[in-house]
């Protein structure tokens, strides 16, 4: 499973964008915020200081006010300052002279200037209003706003490396959360699989800190435990019907027999009883071939190295002379030498099985030549081996119901069998991990046993 | 040839019993595993059926305690376990044949005369001789007559094991496993199609008919009819 497609990612995500945007505001606010704040502050202290000048000016005379603005100008403050007559040339301060931005009317303005440093000049933003005084006179009373933009645009540094910081956090946050929990439902994932793949004794590793999947893979646990109670019940309980249904079967077939050797009996009774003993191995046959499929779906088989090609070719060759007899042509494509680990009787009776239902249903083929094929195929990681035929075959949504116990196709029941076949040659592919098809040959069916392979 | 039969059901020991009477054998029947171990101890037999599961002492354990002691005699194991696995188990543990319930006679029959032959003493036979009819193993031919008959690989296995029975009836579960070693019975009845090709090839030129088929139970190769 891809870690970016997990939910546990996902959430994770879904978490981050709101952090994310909750920091935004957060942080967008405190700036917006802080930033006017300081601008009204200093505008109120410009105002205030124009206020002031301009008021000695009417109030004491044109004298006391130069005064005070040249103290103000050499003092301690930042403050900027300069008075300038009606043509703006500069009367006092300690600027150069008025912003080009300045109206004759005055009002607020923000211009730059040079400002002498230890080690020469630098050029500063500021922000003054000018006020008019008399005649034409211009009073500009400002501030260096330098320090004001530097708060500023480290508050919008802070901002975006705030954002990056949380976003780096909140996705390596997710991908381990999302790791450690993928972890967690891969190990359910895993014995899920092992079970499915037969070894009901495995079981979800708990991991001891008693959280809420804990608590669910204890509950699977526990489900499984009940389950395998159940299996081991029905195990015993059909190993024991196994037993008590053969042993009447065994007398019945001895009793039978007995009978018929006795001798003095009348053609029909005689006829009667064979046909009994008949049915009486019909049943044991049918009998056995279920347990047969029980066995192989709880079984985990008695698995070597063989090869295939050879094990198939006695199979066809077992066959050979009753296709022979039907007049079918029996075609092998079987490449030589092909080794896979298998269970040789079981697959040995799959690949009959098959044979045995190809040639039934190829042979009620009146009009073409009725003819099977068997081939082996080997790709990288897997062979199939296939058997097809030129009878009617089955309608494709019939493909899956066959593989059934017991189903049989054919209504009117003319051809011999007890509808086990495909369903041990399925149970057969199953214990090899494999897969059993069915398929449309055109005209014909075409089943496919598909085995697993070390790929070379 | 005397036979003792340790099995619990008394009913299905009992017909066992008529049925080898029948075919000229003399039977005893032990209704436990010890009883049938104390037996099997004293009394002489050719061979012993023994059901595998048992009161008591079971029919494996019983064959362990028998070899233990180099008793030797042949043992057909009956079970109404029939995998694979379970005749491993029961060959593994000193049995000499095993067979699965529900049974046919014949079969039992079949596989009782089949270990009787083996545990006779026999220097390994390489020409095998019915009638006219001879087999070699070494040089792989076959004449009758004098003539020689060609014949397939699976073909002569088959003939071979059919001579070697020579006489007794050999089943057509018996030919799956000795001749091709499957352990399973195909659906269709292919053994009688290879039968009837061995037939032609061995019997349809010449008299008498050596190969013939019991009906109901299997084939035996044999100078006289079995009427």
């Amino acid at each position: 499973m891809h870690l970016l497609r997990t939910t546990a990612f996902r959430w994770a995500l879904v978490y981050l964008s709101l952090f994310i945007l909750s920091v935004t505001l957060i942080l967008g606010f405190v700036y917006w915020n802080t930033t006017s704040l300081m601008k009204e502050r200093m505008d109120a202290e410009i105002r205030a200081e124009s206020a002031e000048l301009l008021g000695l000016y009417q109030n004491k005379g044109p004298m006391r006010f130069l005064e005070r603005l040249r103290e103000r100008v050499t003092g301690a403050g930042e403050g900027l300052y300069l008075l300038t007559d009606f043509t703006g040339r500069p009367i006092a301060g300690n600027l150069e002279h008025l912003p080009q931005a300045a109206g004759k009317d005055g009002g607020w303005v923000e211009f730059v200037y040079q400002t002498r440093v230890p080690d020469g000049f630098e050029t500063h933003a500021a922000r003054a209003q000018i006020s008019i005084v008399a005649g034409g006179f211009r009073l500009l009373v400002g501030r260096d706003i330098n320090q004001l933009r530097r708060f500023g645009r480290m508050m919008r540094q802070v901002l975006i490396v705030a954002l990056i910081l949380s976003l780096l956090l909140g996705l390596g946050g997710g991908i381990m959360m999302s790791r450690n929990m993928l972890r967690r439902i891969e190990g359910i994932n895993r014995t899920s699989r092992a079970i499915m793949q037969g070894d009901f004794e495995q079981r979800i590793p708990l991991k001891g800190s008693e959280d809420e999947i804990d608590a669910l893979a204890q509950n699977l646990n526990a489900m499984l435990d009940q389950i395998a109670h159940l299996m081991r019940g029905l195990r015993e309980v059909s190993e024991n019907i196994a037993h008590d249904l053969k042993t009447p079967l065994t007398r019945l077939q001895a009793r039978l027999e007995d009978l018929t050797r006795s001798g003095n009996l009348n053609a029909a009774a005689k006829q009667a009883l064979e046909e009994s003993i008949g049915d009486a191995r019909n049943l044991i046959e049918i009998f056995n071939a279920l347990l047969s499929i029980a066995r192989t779906q709880a079984g985990s088989g008695n698995l070597e190295e063989h090869d295939i090609s050879a094990l198939m070719n006695d199979v066809a060759e077992l066959y050979e002379p009753l296709a022979q007899d039907k007049n079918i042509t029996l075609i092998l494509d079987i490449p030589p030498g092909i080794i896979a680990t298998i269970d040789r009787q079981l697959i040995s009776q799959a690949i009959a099985n098959l044979l045995d239902n190809a040639l039934k249903y190829a042979s009620s083929n009146d009009e073409a030549n009725p003819k099977v094929t068997m081939s082996l195929k080997r790709k990288e990681a897997s062979l199939s081996i296939l058997i097809c035929d030129n009878g009617p075959g089955i309608p494709p949504e019939e493909y899956e119901h066959v593989q059934e116990r017991f189903v049989r196709l054919d209504e009117s029941r003319t051809h011999p069998g007890s509808g086990l076949g495909l369903s041990l040659v399925a149970a057969v592919a199953k214990l090899h991990k494999g897969a059993f098809t069915l398929g449309d040959n055109n005209p014909g069916l075409c089943a496919a046993l598909t085995l697993p392979v070390k790929s070379r | 040839m005397h036979i003792l039969i340790v099995e619990d059901d008394a009913q299905a020991a009992r017909y066992l019993q008529k049925g080898l009477a029948e075919s000229g054998h003399v039977a005893d029947h032990a209704i436990d595993g010890e009883t049938g171990l104390a037996m099997a101890r004293s009394g002489d037999y050719d061979v012993l059926v023994v059901d595998r599961m048992l009161p008591g002492l079971d029919g494996l354990g019983l064959i362990r305690a028998l070899r233990a002691q180099r008793n030797l005699t042949p043992v057909l194991v009956l079970s109404a376990l029939d995998s694979v696995d379970d005749k491993v188990q029961g060959l593994r543990a000193g049995g000499d044949d095993y067979l699965a319930k529900p049974y046919a006679f014949s079969e039992l029959l079949a596989r009782i005369e089949g270990l009787a032959r083996r545990s006779a003493p026999q220097a390994a036979q390489t020409k095998l001789i019915v009638g006219d009819l001879e087999l070699d193993v070494l040089s792989r031919t076959v004449t009758r007559d004098g003539s020689n008959i060609y014949l397939q690989p699976r073909e002569f296995k088959l003939l071979e094991v059919l001579m070697r029975h020579a006489g007794q009836v050999v089943t057509r579960t018996m030919l799956l496993e000795q001749v091709w070693d499957y352990h399973f019975d195909p659906q269709t009845n292919v053994i009688d199609v290879h039968i009837s090709r061995l037939r032609a090839k061995i019997d349809r030129n010449f008299n008498p008919p050596l190969l013939h088929t019991i009906r109901g139970a299997g084939y035996v190769i044999r100078q006289t009819d079995p009427a």
